[in-house]
C-alpha cells in the first residue's frame, strides 16, 4: 500500500513538475474572466431591455400573470405543475431580493459547468492525460522507470490513480476559479437559489411529473459530479491512447479530434441513432439535470453512464494488457 | 519561498532563458513568467505543498464522487413533489374520451364569413377541442354560404353527408338567417305575410333535418345556434326584433322535440353593442363575435361531456 502511495506520489510529482497543471490553471485563469465578461455584457443588455430599476415590479407582474394562467381551467395538469414551480421560483427571487437577470457567481458556475462539460473540460483533461505514458517513451525515461523492482501493472496503476486525482483537482480548481473570478463581477450571492430539476424524457416528450426545486449549491454539486464522471471517462480514454501511441503530440491530436468530432456528429446527424453508442456523444451529462433534450433520441442518464463505463472499462483493459506485454525498445 | 537575492541570481543563471537573455530575444514579460514558474517549482519541492496537494486531490475526488452519486439518485429516483401528487389524484377521475369528430353544418356563419382569420366559430372550436380531446379530434365543416333550411334539408339527404353524420361525436348547425332575410323581403320593407310563411317552412324543414340526423346518429349532441338581429342598432329595430324572437321561439320548440338537441342563444350576444361584434357588412359576426359564439358553445359542450361521464 505504501509502495503504491509512493508510486502515485512520484507520478503526481511528474505531472506537477512538467507544468501541465500550470498550463491548465493558466488557461482557466485567462478564459474564465473572458466568459465572465461575456456573461456580464449579456446581463447588461438584458437589463437595458427590461429596465433596471423596476425588476421587482416586473417579477410581481410575472407572478400575477402565472397565477392568472393557473386559474385558467383549460390548462393541462402537467403545465400547471410546471407553472406553479416557476411561480415559486419567481417568488423566491422576490423574497430574497435577487434580480434574476443579474445573477451571482453560483449561477455563473452552474452555467459554466453545464456548457463546458462536453468540450472545454475534456480538452483540459486531455492536456494532462495524453502524455502521461507517451511522454515516458518520447523522453526515453520509460526504461529507467521499468527497470525499478516494481511490477509493470503497478506502475501503470499508479499513473492511472495519479491521473484521476489530477482530474478531480482540475475540476475543483475550475469550480473555485469560476466562483471567485465571476464573483468579482456578479457578487457572491445566490447559493441557495432554487433551481428546477427532475425533467425526464419519455418517447420524445418531456415528462414534468418529477420536476422539483433544489438549492443551487446542491445542483452545482450534482452537475460537477456528473462532469467529473465525464472527465474521468475522457481521461481514461486518453490514458489508453497514451499507452498505445508513443508520441505525445499524436495522442493529444487523436483525443482532441475524437472529442470535437463527437460533439459535432451529434449535432450534424441527430437521426443517426447509432451515434449514441459513442463515448463522446454522451458527455453532456449535465443536460439530464437541466432537462435540456439530448440531440439523439433514446438517451437517458443510465444509458449514457453505461456507455461511458463500458468504454472506460474497455480502455483500461486494453491499456493494461498492452502495457504489461509490450517490448520496450526505444 | 523566501529567497535571498543572491540565490535567485544563481537560479537565474542556471536557467535556460536567462542564458538567452544575453541575446536580447526574449521579451521581459516571458522572463518574468519563467521566474515565477521557477519560484513555483521550488515550492513544489516543499513537503507541505505535497501534503496539501494530496489532501486537496483526495478531497475533490470524494466531493465529486459524492456529487455524482447524488446526481444519479436525483435523476433516477426523483422525489415526486406534493404538487404532482395532488394532480395525480385529480387524474383518478376518468380522463375525457379522446378524439372524435365535430361536424358543422349550415350557412355562412358556419363557413366563417366575416372572420379575418377565416376560421369562424368552427376555427375557435377546432383549436379548443384539440387542446381538450387531443390532436386526433377531427373537424368537418360542411357550411355553405347563403344556405337556407331548404338547402340544408337537401344536404343532409346526401349519402356522403349521412356518412359524416354517423361518425360525428358532436354536430353544430347554424341555419335560418338566410330564410328569414329572403322571406321577409329584406329589412327596409318587411313582408310580414312572407315572413309568416317562411317561418312555417322553417319549422317544417327543421323538423325534417333533426329527424334525418337522428336517424343517422341517435347519440351525438346537436348544438344549433339561435338567430340574432344584426340590425339591432338600426331605427326599425322594433320591427325586426319581434320577428327574430318569433323565429327563435320556433327553433326552441322544434329542438325541444328531439333528444340531445341544444339551442345556443346568440340574440343577447349581439343585442347591445351590435357593431363591435359584426363584420363591416353589418350582417356577419366579426372575429370577436365568432369567438363569443364559440365560447358559449364550448361551455355547453363541456357540460354535456361532463354529464355523459357522470352517467357512465
Amino acid at each position: 500500500m505504501s509502495e503504491m502511495a509512493r508510486l502515485v506520489y512520484n507520478e503526481l510529482l511528474k505531472i506537477v513538475r512538467k507544468r501541465r497543471m500550470l498550463v491548465v490553471v493558466l488557461i482557466l485563469a485567462v478564459l474564465i474572466p473572458i466568459f465572465t465578461y461575456a456573461q456580464a455584457r449579456q446581463a447588461e443588455e438584458l437589463m437595458k431591455n427590461v429596465g433596471t430599476s423596476d425588476w421587482r415590479t416586473l417579477l410581481q407582474q410575472q407572478i400575477v400573470d402565472a397565477q392568472n394562467r393557473l386559474a385558467s381551467s383549460r390548462l393541462p395538469d402537467e403545465w400547471r405543475v410546471m407553472l406553479r414551480l416557476q411561480t415559486e421560483q419567481l417568488q423566491f427571487y422576490l423574497d430574497h431580493d435577487i434580480n434574476p437577470t443579474a445573477p451571482g457567481a453560483p449561477t455563473f458556475v452552474r452555467n459554466f459547468i453545464e456548457q463546458s462539460v462536453a468540450l472545454f473540460l475534456p480538452l483540459l483533461v486531455v492536456i494532462v492525460a495524453s502524455d502521461i505514458v507517451s511522454s515516458e517513451h518520447s523522453g526515453g525515461t520509460i526504461k529507467l522507470l521499468l527497470t525499478r523492482p516494481v511490477r509493470r501493472w503497478k506502475i501503470l496503476l499508479s499513473k492511472y490513480l495519479a491521473l484521476i486525482l489530477t482530474v478531480s483537482l482540475i475540476l475543483l480548481i475550475t469550480g473555485i476559479l469560476a466562483y471567485s473570478i465571476s464573483g468579482l463581477a456578479f457578487g457572491y450571492q445566490g447559493a441557495t437559489l432554487p433551481v428546477l430539476t427532475g425533467f425526464q424524457e419519455q418517447n420524445g416528450q418531456l415528462v414534468v411529473d418529477h420536476v422539483h426545486l433544489v438549492p443551487q449549491w446542491k445542483y452545482i454539486l450534482m452537475a460537477f459530479g456528473l462532469a467529473w464522471f465525464a472527465a474521468i471517462t475522457v481521461a481514461t480514454l486518453s490514458f489508453m491512447v497514451s499507452v498505445l501511441v508513443r508520441s505525445t503530440a499524436a495522442s493529444m491530436g487523436i483525443m482532441m479530434a475524437a472529442i470535437i468530432s463527437g460533439s459535432l456528429l451529434a449535432q450534424l446527424a441527430p437521426t443517426w441513432t447509432a451515434l449514441k453508442y459513442l463515448a463522446f456523444t454522451n458527455l453532456r451529462l449535465a443536460d439530464y439535470l437541466s432537462g435540456k433534450p439530448q440531440m439523439i433520441e433514446g438517451m437517458t442518464l443510465p444509458f449514457s453512464l453505461t456507455v461511458l463505463s463500458v468504454w472506460s472499462l474497455a480502455a483500461v483493459i486494453i491499456a493494461f494488457a498492452v502495457f504489461t506485454r509490450r517490448d520496450v525498445l526505444a | 519561498m523566501k529567497f535571498t537575492p543572491k540565490r535567485r541570481e544563481v537560479r537565474q543563471e542556471n536557467n535556460r532563458c536567462s542564458i538567452s537573455r544575453g541575446k536580447n530575444r526574449i521579451p521581459p514579460i516571458l522572463l518574468y513568467i519563467n521566474e515565477w514558474a521557477s519560484l513555483l517549482s521550488a515550492t513544489f519541492m516543499k513537503k507541505w505543498f505535497w501534503i496539501a496537494f494530496g489532501i486537496l486531490a483526495l478531497f475533490s475526488f470524494s466531493l465529486f464522487g459524492f456529487g455524482f452519486a447524488l446526481a444519479i439518485h436525483e435523476v433516477v429516483n426523483p422525489p415526486s413533489t406534493p404538487l404532482t401528487k395532488a394532480s395525480s389524484e385529480e387524474e383518478s377521475s376518468p380522463a375525457p374520451e379522446q378524439g372524435g369528430m365535430l361536424l358543422s353544418l349550415g350557412d355562412s356563419l358556419t363557413r366563417g364569413t366575416g372572420d379575418i382569420n377565416g376560421g369562424g366559430y368552427v376555427g375557435v372550436l377546432r383549436e379548443e377541442l384539440r387542446k381538450k380531446y387531443g390532436p386526433d379530434t377531427q373537424v368537418v365543416n360542411l357550411g355553405i354560404n347563403g344556405q337556407t333550411s331548404d338547402d340544408l334539408l337537401q344536404q343532409v339527404k346526401q349519402p356522403k353527408v349521412q356518412k359524416f353524420l354517423q361518425e360525428a361525436r358532436w354536430i353544430t348547425i347554424t341555419i335560418g338567417s338566410n330564410d328569414l332575410n329572403r322571406k321577409s323581403g329584406g329589412i327596409f320593407k318587411i313582408d310580414k305575410k312572407g315572413a309568416q310563411q317562411g317561418k312555417k317552412q322553417y319549422e317544417k324543414n327543421l323538423n325534417q333535418i333533426f329527424q334525418l340526423i337522428r336517424e343517422q346518429n341517435p347519440e351525438a349532441p346537436i348544438f344549433i345556434f339561435g338567430l340574432y338581429n344584426p340590425f339591432a342598432d338600426l331605427q326599425n329595430e322594433s320591427e325586426t326584433t319581434p320577428l327574430i324572437r318569433e323565429w327563435n321561439q320556433t327553433l326552441q320548440e322544434v329542438a325541444g322535440g328531439f333528444p340531445h338537441v341544444i339551442v345556443v342563444p346568440t340574440f343577447d350576444l349581439f343585442q347591445l353593442n351590435t357593431t363591435a361584434y359584426l363584420y363591416t357588412d353589418h350582417f356577419h359576426p366579426n372575429q370577436e363575435g365568432y369567438r363569443r359564439m364559440a365560447e358559449r358553445l364550448l361551455q355547453l359542450l363541456q357540460d354535456y361531456e361532463q354529464g355523459k361521464e357522470k352517467n357512465r
